[in-house]
């Protein structure tokens, strides 16, 4: 039927679970201890420093890149770039192209902040992950906020998805 | 990276307040309770720090193209995209800021006056079309201190993917690559989304198409942020609050939207306050919703950077609550309709919301099918008068846990105004398990292009779509064929045959402009813009009604047309060295090139030097005044010259000299004293403002054209008689002391005399006078002496303007009467007053002395 349509911004294109599995270089698993800003050429990236919990895929980074960001001098603006909590804890998507920098896969798609649940198992949190929210039998909309799957689930559909590699 | 002071408060706090509507890169500041937003906009102010030269940002191309093009693509076609992209936000009148070509650039280092960098990178992550940064000071917080309405934008810097095949296949000549490209111009620019289905809304719900890429709430957006013309003026207001609970929602988007479809927008301040600016005069709903919730890949509600205070407080987005119209009611029919006149200011249109988890939808993705059966899918389509159509859509919260479409309870679908009505009962989910909504709609009778917005209605929750589909009084544009062949000079003369061609019709190639020969049964004949031998450009019909031939295209290829001709054009220009802090007349002389009038453009790798005059004297030379910032760094630059999708570029083609001293210039564009036009006739004065120069020129020689001028001086403006004798076109002017040094050379425009009105009389025929009225809305005949340029040709009715009590228009036809005169017909305008005016008919700079006509 119809494609896909893309998302806008900064100009997105959706990814799925599985697209985000395959495209990504590394998932890691893991909480940001600091962060600071530097310009690379001519724009500004904030670096997260990582600290490695576990490596879901790929290998372990010791920080991710987020376009924008502040230095002594100048402020760069990037709609949509996330903000990453010093002390987060986090399941992270990365993508480092030719030039070897770590960045979040899709700007924001890949970056999941990892919480307990009520049972005190790890779960990933992220709005609308699917991308799509719902509504109920009644068509009461339910909360169009966060969609979580375990960390547990994750690790599944990374074997499934890298094993029908 | 740029290392000005910021020593530019006072120059900033002396601006005018600014006009707030649409939504920005927002600062906020308190003062007594009261919110003040304050965006983040390129500075017009040359003589600021972060000024730019003559109200323009120059945007380089990076010279390192993108690494891998769909087949059938080039470097140069996505060149020539990105500078029809660019002209995007040119085309708007009462916008101050203009963008201009600099070029093919290195990229390494900026100028030191602020730019649009276009890049092509492979650090772009999956899931990433394209993104825009813009920076600014850092810490703007001594600007705001001393009253600056603005923070400065240092540069912006658009990423496009330099793999244009992978993930994403992004043809250059695909309608979705232009208006990618326009709207991160437009954030480069200062501007952020909006849910308005105009050109800065996200892809998701935009309506606008490459033939009419920007809607009113863009024209609104882009005025307000760089005011000009009247604009404020011209336009009127709506302010009031949201609240919720007795407290101010926060980023509500609330809404404008006209009888006749169009729609201007803002969002609330943190107490729920807000002001939409820049409304044209009209009848209007207003409606308030919420932004909807950060869908996947989005930091925050709809991408919108929310606002933050000068201690880093970020204000978020208030998203929990249900959308409704002005008036309290969820039904467009019982809605109050608000009055919104020129330069007045509708107040008090408040809005009392209720909680809820969120808005129950949002960004509803709305397609139907066009261009036959099975037709291709469109978003927010165009559809035909007295038809009915099916209507497709996707929302994203209106779908079932298992991801497929059910009817909500309630849900209610309605289309605003009379162009269109949803058939009753016709809302249903497609079946065989797609995950979509469809319904009917009719499609009413229309005299113009008349875009339609849908109301979703649902548990009490309103929103609504502006434009999800527009009714046309005719079918979509296609081309069947393109035939042709290019002479030995380069001209390549282009027939495109299709349906729904009219002499109104553009065709661009690869976005580069033709112009139209002739219109025959239901083909056009067009001179393609140059090329060089063996290029081949995809062609494109865009309709003056919104709609292209790409749109019906689907997964077929373009039509493309091969040229033929001269093959490696090249270019050399003279001097090769610039001064700092002044302007001069550049020559340009090519080679199998082929410079065609209004193609043209030149571009110097740096945002330091800038082009503030061109004229094409010949298919192989270009005089160029061209103006050097103060601060340009000593550096060689690069020389790229356009015309239309020819390319010359000379890697190192000029040096900006060592900056040395106060710097003597004469500054462009010389005026005519008389029209303060950028045109001076033979025997006219010419007005010719000067930096640098002594306070006394005793002894001193000018010269124009060679010959010799007459002129007096104040210590800072020239005053010279043009001297007679002198062909029309570009002269040089140059200033010479008694020991043979001066100011650079600048080139100044000789005209033709002014245009004459010898007769103005009624359609019938009566001649008039001040005596001798007339009725507004009434047709009028000027006769016009010396129209023609030194050919005879006479000039297109779009060249002319005819200005009658202050109200300018277009004649609707010109006819030929004599070798020296012409008949212009006009229609007095309606607004005019009763009593004597003024009317003047103007051709290009050369303007006519006012003739007297009574209004009854």
């Amino acid at each position: 039927m119809l494609a896909a349509a893309g998302l806008g911004a900064t100009t997105l294109e959706q990814l799925s679970l599985d697209q985000m599995i395959r495209q990504s270089t590394a998932i890691v698993h893991v909480k940001v201890s600091s962060a600071s800003a530097a310009l690379r050429g001519r724009n500004i990236y904030t670096f997260y420093q990582l600290q490695t919990i576990e490596t879901l895929k790929g290998a372990a980074a010791a920080e991710v890149a987020v376009p924008g960001g502040s230095t002594a001098m100048i402020r760069q603006e990037v709609a949509g770039a996330p903000v990453l909590a010093a002390g987060g804890e986090y399941v992270i998507f990365l993508w480092s192209g030719s030039s070897g920098l770590p960045q979040v896969i899709g700007l924001s798609q890949g970056l999941f902040k990892v919480a307990p649940d009520s049972s005190g198992n790890p779960v990933l949190v992220r709005a609308a992950l699917s991308g799509v929210n719902v509504v109920n039998k009644s068509g009461q909309a339910q909360t169009p906020a966060a969609v979580t799957i375990t960390l547990a689930a994750l690790k599944d559909e990374i074997r499934k998805a890298m094993g029908a590699k | 990276m740029r290392t000005r002071a910021l020593a530019v408060a006072a120059l900033l706090a002396a601006l005018a307040p600014f006009s707030w509507g649409y939504y920005y890169y927002t600062l906020l500041t308190n003062s007594g309770g009261v919110w003040t937003p304050i965006p983040a906009r390129f500075d017009l102010n040359s003589s600021d720090s972060y000024g730019l030269l003559n109200n323009t940002v120059t945007y380089l191309i990076s010279s390192q193209g993108p690494a891998a093009l769909m087949p059938g693509d080039s470097f140069q076609a996505v060149i020539s995209q990105i500078r029809a992209a660019a002209n995007v936000w040119n085309s708007v009148n009462s916008s101050g800021i203009r963008l201009a070509f600099g070029g093919l650039s290195s990229m390494n280092p900026a100028g030191a006056t602020p730019q649009i960098d276009v890049v092509f990178t492979d650090d772009m992550p999956p899931g990433l079309i394209a993104q825009t940064q813009v920076t600014t000071i850092q810490n703007p917080a001594p600007l705001i201190a001393s009253g600056a309405s603005f923070v400065p934008i240092l540069n912006s810097t658009i990423q496009i993917r330099s793999d244009l095949t992978k993930p994403y296949p992004q043809p250059s000549w695909s309608d979705a690559f232009f208006l990618t490209v326009a709207h991160e111009f437009g954030h480069a620019l200062g501007l952020q989304h909006t849910k308005t289905s105009s050109l800065m809304t996200t892809s998701l719900t935009r309506a606008v198409t490459k033939a009419q890429p920007l809607a009113a709430d863009d024209v609104a957006g882009i005025s307000l942020l760089y005011p000009a013309n009247g604009f404020a003026a011209a336009t009127g207001s709506i302010s009031g609050t949201v609240s919720m609970g007795g407290n101010g929602v926060n980023l509500a988007t609330v809404v404008a939207l006209s009888t006749s479809g169009a729609a201007v927008s803002a969002l609330t301040n943190p107490d729920g306050t807000y002001r939409i600016a820049g409304i044209p005069p009209g009848q209007y709903y207003v409606y308030t919703q919420p932004l909807p919730p950060a869908l996947s890949g989005e930091a925050y509600p709809d991408n919108v950077k929310p606002p933050a205070d000068l201690s880093g407080n970020v204000y978020a987005a208030n998203t929990g609550f249900a959308g409704q119209f002005y008036g309290g009611t969820t039904d467009w029919t019982q809605a109050q309709q608000v009055t919104v006149t020129a330069a007045g200011s509708a107040g008090g249109i408040n809005f009392n919301v209720a909680a809820t988890n969120g808005p129950s939808v949002y960004d509803l993705v709305l397609y139907s099918y066009i261009g036959g059966n099975p037709g291709v899918p469109v978003q927010a389509p165009p559809l035909v008068q007295g038809t009915s159509a099916a209507l497709e859509f996707y929302a994203w919260s209106t779908t079932t846990a298992s991801g497929y479409m059910q009817l909500a309870p309630g849900l209610n679908i309605s289309a605003i105004g009379g162009a269109a009505q949803v058939v009753p009962n016709s809302l249903a989910a497609l079946p065989n398990g797609y995950p979509y909504l469809y319904n009917d709609v009719w499609l009413g009778s229309v005299a113009s292009p008349t875009p339609v917005a849908l109301a979703v209605t649902v548990n009490g929750d309103l929103y609504v779509l502006p434009a999800a589909f527009t009714v046309m009084p005719s079918g979509p544009v296609t081309i069947t064929s393109v035939s042709g062949g290019t002479d030995g000079n380069g001209n390549a003369t282009v027939t495109i045959a299709g349906s729904n061609l009219s002499a109104n019709s553009r065709i661009v190639f690869d976005g580069s402009p033709a112009t139209l020969i002739s219109a025959g049964n239901g083909s056009l004949t067009v001179a393609a813009p140059p090329a060089v031998n063996g290029y081949k450009a995809a062609v494109e019909a865009l309709n003056p009604d919104g709609q292209t031939s790409e749109q019906t295209l689907g997964s077929n290829p373009p039509p493309q047309f091969t040229y033929g001709g001269p093959s490696f054009p090249a270019a050399a220009i003279n001097p090769a060295v610039l001064t700092p802090g002044t302007d001069q007349v550049l020559t340009v002389t090519g080679y199998s090139t082929d410079f065609v009038n209004g193609q043209v453009a030149a571009g110097f790798g740096t945002s330091d030097v800038i082009v503030k005059q061109l004229w094409v004297v010949s298919p192989q030379r270009l005089m160029l005044n061209v103006s050097t910032a103060a601060a340009a760094p000593a550096e060689s630059t690069s020389v790229s010259i356009a015309s239309g999708l020819q390319l010359e570029t000379l890697a190192s083609g000029l040096q900006v000299a060592p900056a040395a001293g106060t710097p003597m210039s004469l500054r462009t564009p010389i005026l005519n004293q008389a029209t303060n036009l950028a045109g001076v006739p033979v025997g006219g004065v010419a007005l010719i403002n000067t930096s640098g120069l002594p306070g006394n020129l005793a002894g001193w020689m000018l010269t124009i054209g060679g010959q010799t001028a007459q002129f007096t001086y104040n210590g800072s403006q020239i005053l010279a008689v043009v001297p007679s004798g002198l062909v029309i076109g570009p002269q040089v002017v140059q200033l010479t002391s008694p020991g043979g040094s001066g100011p650079p050379p600048v080139a100044m425009q000789v005209d033709e005399a002014a245009p004459v009105i010898a007769a103005v009389s009624t359609a019938a025929g009566a001649q008039m006078s001040a005596a001798q009225t007339v009725g507004r809305g009434q047709i009028i005949l000027l006769t016009v002496d010396g129209l023609a340029d030194p050919l005879g040709n006479l000039p297109a009715p779009s060249d002319i303007t005819v200005t009658i009590g202050g109200v300018s228009e277009n004649p609707a036809q010109v006819i030929a009467l004599s070798a020296i005169a012409a008949q212009l017909q006009v229609t007095v305008p309606a607004t005019l007053a009763a009593g004597n005016t003024q009317v003047t008919v103007q051709v290009g700079t050369r303007i006519s002395d006012p003739f007297t006509i009574g209004i009854q």
